[in-house]
């Protein structure tokens, strides 16, 4: 009791509290207080790291955006530093297009594998699978780089490509083979696929162990089947959670760049179909920076492309935060 | 009505023999309060006659419990079925994440049983606990915003809108202010018509007060068991007089 009081004290005024009865020792007041104030630093630290990158990518960015609009940027389409031309738009569309990719073909499986492992498997299973999902997680993006050149391209060269070729292709020009490399939008979308899958499994999973025991078995007494069970916890307890998920995957997704770089074909065009090569904003930056520095503007290009990419993350973090609230206000409240 | 009735129960928490070797019929249309001190297989019991008990992988069970003649236990049984069949009012009140009205309409809507009058069934139950004049007003409001008696009654009618035969009280008025202890009580007492009531509970008097018959538990074994009537006025064993005398437990 005493001790929350001082806590409490030292929160308002910043002092420490003084010794008397039965306050706690000095060492432990001390340490208590230095705790706060750490953690308290720290956080304000993380807040200012990612204002300050934002301010000196805005800074390095300023020579391009005070001669050019920011209209003729985002939507222009043409791609020639040595001649003045600096359009995003295929890289912005490469981006976009890469991840939506990895997103429709992961997110689906991925929630139903982390629902599976958080509500189906024995405990035994589950401490068996774990460690290979974080495992997963943790895989350095150049090996699933290097896996997609092995693999996912010649996949899509030889088997995915000439199949849509004679079946989708034909009447959807989204899919028609453009591109007999296997290098490009499909491949990389599919690597992306693979490094964003573990991590969506593994938060779901963990969303959906943190819904209170007393749900289940509140769900379960009413005669409710498993899936029934299931699909309620996730509908009424699990929605916010997964949806965060989502969110991390986009984000792993959006920024990726040795793994898509490796696989996506890297051509500064307009993508027209999924087999097309394109250009994403994370490999423009990495293949590019460093090199051609003389031209003017260049790297000022450069510095945009990277404060594109901040602002995409940040507002789409924020949005979803900002659903998340919502769904949060309306399931419990 | 339905028979229950335990044959040579044991249930294993790991290596901890938490029932051991219980065999007991439960009188029908009565209420059975289980009663014993803490940790003494209670709730244990209790859970083990409606399946909850096979959530955790580290139960064992051994033994039947037989539901009108069929063993619950029986690897053709449906678990599922058992807890339609036997409803569990839990010990903390927890109204799912979702409206009043939800709450108590989520068991009729799984089993079919509104036969397209929702609205009639979740106020039938409402008004069978008390609880329709409070709440009529806020139906789509969130469970969570009522009191905890109200939630605790909310909870009873959601179990009951199931349709069960046998209902299991897990000290379901324990976390309760007293007043609100006593409407859900009489509640329980009122319902026995229709209902086999099992009625776990650490508090004496509340046994004496809705009790007909009673089971009394020590470290997991069935000391005694019998009429209400007979059991606190002339306890036959020395156990169960030091405990009713409030000597031990």
């Amino acid at each position: 009791m005493e001790a929350i009081r001082d806590t409490t004290l030292v929160r308002r005024t910043g002092v420490l509290p003084r010794r008397s009865g039965r306050r706690p020792s000095l060492r432990r007041a001390t340490l208590d207080w230095a705790a706060h104030r750490f953690s308290a630093s720290t956080a304000v630290v993380v807040a200012v790291l990612v204002i300050g990158i934002g301010a000196a990518l805005l800074a390095r960015s300023r020579p391009l955006l005070d001669v050019y609009s920011l209209r003729e940027l985002l939507l222009g389409q043409v791609w020639l530093p040595s001649q003045g031309l600096f359009g995003f738009a295929p890289f912005i569309a490469g981006s976009l297009v890469v991840t939506a990719v990895a997103m429709a073909i992961s997110v689906v499986p991925a929630i139903l594998s982390g629902i599976y492992l958080a509500e189906y498997v024995t405990a035994r299973t589950r401490t068996a699978l774990k460690p290979v999902i974080d495992l997963l997680v943790g895989i350095p993006s150049v090996v699933y780089g290097l896996w997609g050149v092995l693999f996912i391209v010649p996949l899509v060269r030889d088997h995915l490509g000439p199949w849509a070729d004679r079946t989708l292709g034909q009447s959807i020009p989204v899919f028609s083979r453009s591109n007999p490399s296997g290098y490009g939008l499909l491949a990389a979308g599919f690597v992306l696929a693979v490094m964003v899958f573990p991590l969506i499994v593994a938060v779901t999973e963990e969303v959906m162990r943190s819904v209170h025991r007393e749900m289940r078995e509140t769900l379960l007494s009413l005669g409710a089947t498993r899936w029934e069970t299931t699909k309620t916890i996730v509908r009424h307890a699990g929605l916010p959670g997964i949806l965060a998920a989502i969110v991390l995957g986009f984000s792993r997704a959006f920024g990726e760049t040795l793994a898509v770089m490796m696989t996506v074909g890297n051509v500064a065009r307009m993508p027209r179909s999924i087999f097309d090569p394109a250009y994403p904003l994370p490999a423009l930056i990495a293949n590019n920076y460093g090199e051609m520095m003389s031209i003017p503007l260049y790297e000022s290009a450069l510095m945009s492309a990277a404060l594109l990419l901040l602002v995409v993350v940040v507002v789409f973090n924020a949005g979803a935060r900002l659903a998340v609230e919502r769904l949060v206000r309306k399931g419990a409240a | 009505m339905p028979s229950l009735s335990i044959h040579n129960l044991n249930v294993w928490y790991g290596a901890q023999h938490a029932i051991k070797d219980i065999s007991v019929d439960i009188p029908p249309r009565q209420i059975t309060a289980v009663i014993g001190p803490s940790g003494c297989g209670k709730s244990t019991l209790l859970k083990s006659l409606n399946r909850l008990l096979d959530l955790n992988e580290r139960v064992r069970v051994e033994g039947q419990v037989l539901l009108d003649g069929d063993n619950i236990y029986a690897v053709d049984q449906d678990a599922t079925e058992i807890r339609t069949r036997i409803g569990l009012l839990a010990q903390k009140p927890f109204p799912l994440p979702m409206s009043i009205f939800d709450n108590v309409a989520y068991g009729p809507r799984i089993h079919g049983l509104a036969n397209g009058n929702i609205q009639a069934v979740v106020q039938s139950q409402l008004e069978s606990v008390g609880l329709w004049e409070e709440v009529k007003d806020r139906l789509s409001a969130p469970a969570s915003g009522l009191s905890v008696g109200q939630q605790q009654r909310l909870c009873l009618a959601r179990t009951l809108a199931v349709q069960p035969e046998v209902l299991l009280c897990d000290e379901s008025t324990a976390s309760l202010d007293p007043i609100s202890a006593r409407g859900v009580e009489s509640l329980i007492r009122n319902i026995k018509t229709h209902y086999t009531v099992i009625m776990v509970t650490h508090d004496i008097d509340q046994a004496r007060r809705v009790a007909d018959y009673v089971l009394f538990m020590w470290l997991g074994e069935l000391i005694e068991h019998g009429p209400a009537q007979q059991f606190f006025t002339a306890p036959a064993q020395p156990l169960s007089q030091a405990y009713l005398a409030r000597e031990v437990g």
